[in-house]
């Protein structure tokens, strides 16, 4: 295809042909440049403002678990308190049970006496 | 391509310094004057934008005229979605032989415009750009056999449109 370029006669019909491309305005590449830089300035925003977003979010996160377990512990301990004191209630119930019986059974003996 | 590593603004304004001339030949070849300074800019953007994906499969040079022709394409695209004609050259009477010149010029645009897209495409970056078959075929991101039918149908027919003018070669 070289070799047909080279005895083309359209080449040569082309390159007499061309018409001549205006002058780039001197403000073209201060005008692309500034497209460019507006361009990227929101990215850099939005990257600057996805930083803190994920900041917030991990405080969030965080927060939220050690409120949760901090509920969790505080749960266990009401439910300890309750335990203790169901059981010494059970406990007190017994003994008054256990000094009724020995009541009676003074009472009944001293009838026999 | 030495010059060119990351996307930062210097080594882009150098990028730009060394192809804007070559882009703009283009840009005028392929859609005139009216949108021309649109498009140079648009093609730079896309290029800037691009960079990152740019791996250096092939050289700067075919990577930049493929990312402009893209670009003039899209817009010959929707030119022709609006049903607007391709730019056109106003000649008012012939006498001089500069104003036989000038009919020269505009018969091989009126012929160029009158081929398939991609044969017009084809043939203005292998005469005008000097671009080989292989750079042709990397730009348009078609088979080596495709561009040569391309420019081969091409040029059939635009010698027998400007026959059909009277012009001779």
């Amino acid at each position: 295809m070289k070799h047909l370029k080279q005895e083309d006669p359209l080449k040569d019909f082309f390159s007499k042909n061309a018409f001549l491309v205006p002058v780039a305005p001197t403000e073209a590449k201060t005008r692309l440049l500034e497209k460019i830089k507006a361009e990227e300035a929101p990215k850099s925003f939005w990257q600057a403002q996805s930083v803190w977003a994920m900041a917030l979010v991990l405080v969030f996160l965080i927060g939220s678990l050690t409120w949760h377990f901090q509920g969790q512990k505080q749960d266990s301990y009401v439910s300890q308190e309750d335990y203790i004191e169901s059981s010494f209630a059970e406990y007190l119930g017994g003994l008054e049970e256990k000094e009724d019986a020995i009541g009676a059974d003074y009472l009944a003996l001293a009838e026999t006496i | 391509m030495g010059f060119f590593h990351a996307k930062s603004l210097p080594s882009f304004e150098k990028l730009y310094e060394e192809y804007q001339g070559m882009v703009r030949h283009l840009v005028f070849r392929m859609v005139g004057e009216e949108a021309l300074e649109d498009l140079v800019q648009e093609s730079f953007l896309r290029i800037w934008r691009g960079l990152p994906k740019f791996k250096g499969e092939s050289s700067l040079k075919t990577w930049v005229y493929r990312v402009a022709t893209n670009v003039c394409l899209d817009f010959l695209k929707k030119q022709k979605k609006l049903g607007k004609e391709l730019y056109e050259i106003e000649l008012g009477q012939l006498n001089s032989k500069l104003d036989q010149d000038l009919y020269q010029q505009k018969s091989l645009h009126e012929g160029l415009n009158t081929l398939k897209e991609e044969q017009r495409t084809a043939l203005i970056l292998f005469y005008w750009e000097e671009l080989s078959l292989k750079e042709i075929a990397k730009v348009l991101g078609v088979a080596l056999g495709t561009v040569q039918s391309r420019v081969f149908h091409g040029r059939k027919n635009l010698l027998q449109f400007l026959k059909e003018k009277g012009i001779t070669l």
